[in-house]
């Protein structure tokens, strides 16, 4: 096992991994952008490294300074999370010529299936059908109107070396097609430094449903069953669910197989990912589905899948790196019960999720039976504006399904955070919403049962009362009401305090 | 509020959040340690009622009982500004009533006259979609700044001339800061 690794990235994820290390008796090393200095993963690690401005392409992305953390920390190997670097194949190259080890698959499958055009190809290959589209980057509008022509609109402009919704827009007809190429090719030139963008044929109302795999250095390679991610917004999954309640045991196999298939094709070893579009328009026959890419990291989801396999993904990944077996193979994996896991956003859900970066200056986080809060932040900790504005990850496992949604539900009831708009709101309607409990999915279904609209009568209610709160604490605060039992006073000083320090 | 002792104060308030602009009157309830607190808004609906007491208070936390119910909340006031959190939902609230008319929200309240687009949020300016002197329609998009890594498109809050940009391309801006000028 290794001695020490350094966490190269930042949030829930890098809190995440720090927690793996501790957890295999592993010291964890941590890096900071200027940004985060006070951030938590810093905190939890035991040692740290500055390693730059706030700016991701001063910090996170910078290689160099990576590599030189890690060596001026002692670490013997690098686990790059999710984002940033996980998926660059030029770092782990680095990492190998600088004698650390990658916590991650070889570089050839990563450049394989980081290139999304040639991924698509291979896949092809093995039988593992795919979604219409253009074979290559397109390199100039006319060049995109002719392939938009071809597969036929609604097509997506997607960033050939993307992910999570990045450099990614529908585009419904010819018209806003240059419109579109320019948006997407800036923000994938921005997120990941190659501003190459291609198309494909933009599925109405399909489900993504994903196969999580994993693979070790001796040629034992298992999948851990599906994840359902249909419920997005801006074509970033917002909640997922393992197993999907689309998905019966005939479809899991056939999947998995397909999977498998996949990642053997990329000669694929440690964690990864094969995403699947799934049509299920067809009621009644065998959902279609179509190879989309494949994730060479730790997903942001992975939680679901721990905790229905009981497997942990993080460590399982260290260990893989550091040259361990699997200790069991595709006939021990086991799925019980259902887990579904909301992502809990810096953002207002009620304002085309419009990002909310600020000081959290209240925070009480959820517990109790079945809850899991992966999360990223303390009281007093101010969000960034540089990067994603994820918060932590709620997660519930249950028995069953409905009982993951009602202990979600419960947990959103218990989990308080003041100081910044979040995705809550939105995940306190869903979890109630018919359709959602009877698993009638899909990438649409915000939009579609108008989800992201605050329903207005019952909002005007609880702002009228938290009008009148803030009138009983402005009284109390000056000492003219009639109780003295409800007086504030006592505690006057540190919510001044912390207004100074969050305000002033 | 009739059978009210004399010596029962009635405290005057007036409070803004987004566009509205509320009034309340709040006196102690007949039944001690009581308060009742009328909330009524300057957009036409019913004013609402609230019989209220102060349960426990720890740091941020409140935990108040309103019309027999519990409710457990997080709040933070500087004595300007107040934030509450209930139900997942976080409320900001100014003290007194706001004589600002251009929000910082993305909301406009006036359709006549020059507007200035203001910035929803912090995040460098991207591009500039219009030359000044354009005409641009409702809805449509004049400036891309980009935040967290993703780029957001700023639409005109109404029909008119772009008279200019207050920001420049690769320039930093903070919420409320204003963009352009819509005429």
């Amino acid at each position: 096992m290794f001695r020490r690794i350094l966490v190269a990235n930042r949030g829930e994820i890098a809190v995440r991994l720090v927690r793996a290390c501790r957890d295999l008796g592993v010291s964890p090393v941590a890096v900071y952008s200027t940004a985060d200095r006070e951030a938590l993963h810093v905190r939890l690690a035991d040692r740290a490294f500055h390693i730059g401005d706030s700016a991701a392409t001063d910090s996170y992305l910078k290689i160099d300074r990576l590599i030189d953390a890690a060596r001026k920390g002692g670490c013997d190997a690098i686990h790059p999370g999710y984002g940033f670097l996980a998926e660059n194949a030029e770092f782990a190259g680095a990492c190998d010529g600088a004698g650390l080890v990658f916590i991650g698959p070889g570089p050839e499958a990563m450049e394989l299936m980081g290139n999304k055009v040639a991924a698509r190809r291979a896949v092809s290959r093995v039988g593992v059908p795919t979604v219409p589209g253009s074979e290559q980057p397109v390199e100039s509008t006319d060049q995109a109107l002719d392939a938009a022509r071809r597969i036929g609109f609604p097509v997506l402009v997607k960033a050939s070396a993307g992910g999570g919704g990045k450099g990614m827009r529908v585009v419904d007809g010819e018209s806003a097609l240059a419109e579109a190429l320019s948006i997407a090719s800036a923000e994938a030139a921005s997120a990941f430094a190659d501003p190459a963008v291609y198309l494909e044929k933009y599925l109405e109302r399909p489900r993504h449903i994903e196969v999580q795999v994993l693979g070790d250095a001796h040629n034992n390679l298992v999948h851990l069953g599906e994840r359902e991610c249909s419920i997005q917004r801006r074509h970033q999954k917002l909640v997922e669910e393992c197993p999907s309640p689309l998905v019966d045991a005939r479809l899991r196999a056939e999947l998995g197989e397909a999977a498998l298939a996949v990642a053997r094709a990329a000669g694929y070893r440690n964690a990864g990912t094969v995403e699947f579009l799934v049509d299920s328009a067809g009621g009644g026959e065998t959902p279609r589905y179509y190879f989309l890419e494949m994730n060479t990291r730790l997903q942001v989801e992975h939680p679901v899948t721990e905790l229905v396999t009981g497997l942990d993904l993080a460590c399982w990944q260290i260990r893989i790196a550091a040259g361990e077996r699997l200790s069991f193979d595709q006939a021990d994996v086991e799925w019980r019960g259902s887990a579904i896991e909301c992502r809990v956003y810096a953002e207002d859900p009620n304002l085309g999720f419009l990002p909310s970066p600020g000081p959290i200056c209240g925070l009480i986080e959820p517990s109790g039976p079945g809850v899991r809060n992966d999360s990223g932040v303390y009281e007093g900790f101010v969000i960034p504006v540089e990067y994603d504005p994820l918060i932590s990850k709620t997660i519930a496992h249950g028995r069953d399904r409905l009982e993951a949604i009602s202990r979600l539900h419960r947990a959103f009831g218990e989990y308080r955070i003041l100081g910044v708009k979040t995705t809550i709101p939105l995940f306190l309607r869903l979890l109630v919403h018919p359709a959602f409990r009877e698993g009638r999915l899909h990438t649409g279904f915000l939009a579609e049962h108008a989800l992201t609209e605050s329903p207005d009568q019952g909002d005007r209610q609880g702002e009228a009362l938290a009008v009148a709160v803030a009138a009983l604490e402005e009284l109390n605060g000056r000492g003219t009401a009639a109780d003295a039992r409800n007086s504030v006073r006592r505690n006057r000083s540190a919510w001044k305090e912390s207004a100074r320090r969050h305000w002033l | 509020m009739e059978g009210v002792g004399t010596e029962a104060l009635v405290v005057r308030e007036t409070f803004t959040v987004g566009l509205r602009r509320y009034s309340i009157e709040i006196q102690p309830d007949r039944e001690p340690g009581f308060q009742l607190i009328r909330v009524e808004s300057d957009d036409g609906l019913p004013s609402v009622e609230f019989k209220a007491r102060l349960l426990a208070s720890s740091g941020h936390a409140r935990t108040l009982e309103v019309d027999g119910q519990i409710e457990d909340l997080l709040l933070l006031a500087d004595g300007r500004r107040t934030l509450v959190e209930r139900a997942g939902s976080t409320y900001d609230i100014q003290n007194g009533s706001s004589g600002d008319k251009l929000r910082a929200t993305g909301h406009w309240s006036e359709d006549q006259g020059p507007v200035f687009i203001k910035a929803h949020m912090p995040g460098k300016i991207v591009r500039l979609m219009h030359k000044p002197g354009e005409e641009v329609a409702a809805g449509e998009g004049v400036i891309v700044i980009e935040a967290m890594k993703m780029q957001n498109e700023i639409k005109a809050p109404k029909s008119g001339i772009l008279v200019k940009y207050l920001a420049k391309v690769g320039s930093n801006v903070n919420a409320g800061d204003p963009l352009c000028e819509v005429e």
